[in-house]
């Protein structure tokens, strides 16, 4: 059975090399802005603030695309076009709670990257 | 290679460090990462090379970024990225003055990476361009009219005056006496010296293509013109259109000139449009234009608004000793150039270019003397070396101004070699009397 892969480095090994220095510490940035950024999300969506919500999510999206992350970047698109929407009404509190679900597994799997 | 310093403007801390890192993988790359529009103005006394500014940040739009960056440098080139693919923003941007626009994808950092090297490459190409320009510049410095003599001296009193102001210059010389050089030398020592400077030889352009030649044509003027052509005119936008032989311009296109120099404005042959220039004029001739203008072939009213500050440039044979100052130069000058031991040039050998009239002015001499340079085996240059191809036999046969007497010699001597020592027919043909000759050869003068 083939493995399902989360994630993986070769567009990132081709923004900053092979250096594995340099990709942990990328992997650190990402570790440290992403669940920042996630809470302000769910705040946004709390306060029904659609605008900066779209914002948000518009402007961490490349960053799931460098690791490859391809369901989170689809869930991240999906999330971005209901804020656009600026309707209450479209569920998007439960596309933010898989978004987040999904995001974490991610998380986890990275700190164990960098744990190796 | 001189480093390369690149502004990004990020609000994600993440993304903005993904590009920085990556174009800092050429270490010639000196990348700022800031996070908003107000960081990014407060740094620009760093003098970026290129900025790579976010669309959306947090405090300013990056159009307002943009605007700010270009009240204090209008020139620095500013690439949006955004995460929109939205073509009417993207073509404002541009429009407003953005240098590029991005979305910001997987190919946004080859895209920065390939535009730092297309800039970098744009630079390099300024600085030669600007290094030649200063080449030529010191090619045609004043200290390269070379001479002393009191005729020369008062040109350069002409040429200095003709630096201060945009007055238009007319030169007069006979051939080779440097009336190119002199226009390149006032050009490239007045405030112009960076922009144009466009040389037309009236003489060697077709009476019928002159006017295209000097103003251009529009697509579709006239069978052939495929395309739209810059005149001459237009090419010496803010520098100086030099007109060499001027004299040669036939009458109808005196009037289309008069015109354009009345008004500061031309059109192109098949254009309607008016195009203001800005060029200063320099004209040269060898004729003389007064006598021109007197025979009906030069038209008074251009005569007189050509003019200008008019510089005459003597004729070799009237610069005395700038003969063998001039000759020394170029002497120095070949043997430098082809890589050449220095020669010096003997006294015989200086007095020969003392009498010489030089027709061909300063060009004559110059080739001259790399003849002789090339001929002569010993480090002194000597008399034999300097051939003179001069066509006009008697200017020849004159030029060792020798006495009258020694000038009979040789006459009565070279036609007993012609006529095999035939006394009587060399004393028929010189018209003298037999005796005469008689005489001589007792004498052992011949």
């Amino acid at each position: 059975m083939v493995k399902l892969r989360y994630y993986d480095f070769e567009k990132l090994k081709q923004y900053v090399g092979d250096d594995p220095a340099q990709v942990k510490e990328i992997i650190q940035i990402f570790l440290d802005t992403i669940p920042i950024e996630i809470e302000e999300i769910k705040q946004d969506a709390k306060n029904c603030d659609w605008g900066r919500l779209y914002k948000r999510i518009h402007k961490i999206k490349p960053s799931f695309e460098v690791f490859s992350m391809e369901l989170i970047s689809k869930e991240a698109r999906q999330i971005e076009l209901l804020a656009q929407e600026n309707n209450s009404e479209n569920n998007i509190d439960k596309y933010i709670n898989s978004f987040e679900t999904q995001i974490n597994k991610v998380l986890s799997l990275l700190k164990e990257e960098l744990m190796r | 290679m001189n480093s390369f310093r690149l502004f990004i403007v990020e609000d994600d801390p993440f993304y903005g460090e993904l590009l920085r890192r990556h174009l800092q993988l050429n270490p010639d790359n000196e990348v700022y990462l800031f996070k908003d529009g107000k960081e990014c103005i407060e740094n620009l006394h760093l003098v970026p090379d290129l900025i790579a500014l976010d669309y959306g940040l947090p405090d300013l739009s990056g159009y307002e970024v943009m605007k700010k960056v270009h009240i204090d440098f209008p020139d620095l080139p500013v690439v949006i990225v955004s995460g929109q693919e939205d073509v009417k923003t993207a073509l404002d941007l541009l429009k407003e003055g953005a240098y590029d626009y991005f979305v910001k994808d997987n190919d946004t950092k080859d895209r920065l990476w390939n535009l730092i090297n297309k800039l970098r490459e744009k630079e390099k190409l300024i600085t030669e361009i600007d290094e030649l320009k200063e080449e030529v510049g010191r090619k045609y410095n004043f200290n390269n009219i070379k001479g002393n003599s009191p005729a020369i001296k008062n040109v350069f009193k002409l040429l200095s005056k003709a630096l201060q102001n945009r007055i238009t210059v007319s030169i007069s010389g006979e051939t080779g006496t440097g009336k190119e050089l002199v226009a390149k030398a006032i050009h490239y020592n007045s405030k112009r010296a960076k922009c144009p400077f466009v040389a037309v030889n009236v003489a060697a352009v077709p009476t019928e293509l002159i006017e295209s030649e000097m103003f251009g044509y529009e697509k579709g003027a006239f069978t052939g013109a495929i395309t739209r052509k810059i005149g001459k005119f237009e090419q010496a936008n803010t520098g100086t259109l030099f007109l060499d032989e001027i004299g040669e311009m036939d009458l109808n296109m005196q009037a289309k000139l008069l015109r354009a120099l009345q008004e500061k404005e031309i059109s192109r042959v098949g254009g309607n449009d008016v195009i203001q220039i800005d060029s200063r004029l320099i004209v040269s001739t060898n004729r003389n234009l007064a006598e021109e203008v007197r025979r009906g072939n030069f038209r008074e009213d251009l005569y007189y608004r050509l003019l200008g500050l008019p510089i005459v440039l003597p004729p070799l044979r009237t610069r005395g000793n700038d003969i063998i100052f001039l000759a020394k130069y170029f002497i120095d000058e070949f043997c430098k150039e082809n890589d050449m031991k220095p020669k010096k040039i003997s006294g015989l050998a200086q007095e020969k270019l003392l009498k010489y009239p030089y027709p061909g002015n300063v060009r004559e001499l110059k080739a001259v003397i790399e003849l002789a340079v090339v001929l002569s085996d010993k480090v002194e240059i000597e008399a034999e070396d300097i051939n003179f191809n001069n066509t006009d036999t008697v200017t020849n046969f004159l030029i060792d101004e020798c006495t009258l007497s020694e000038y009979n010699r040789r006459i009565i001597k070279y036609f007993l070699e012609k006529y095999n020592d035939n006394v009587l027919l060399a004393a028929q043909k010189l018209d003298i009397g037999k005796s005469t000759i008689y005489r001589m050869l007792k004498n052992n003068e011949i």
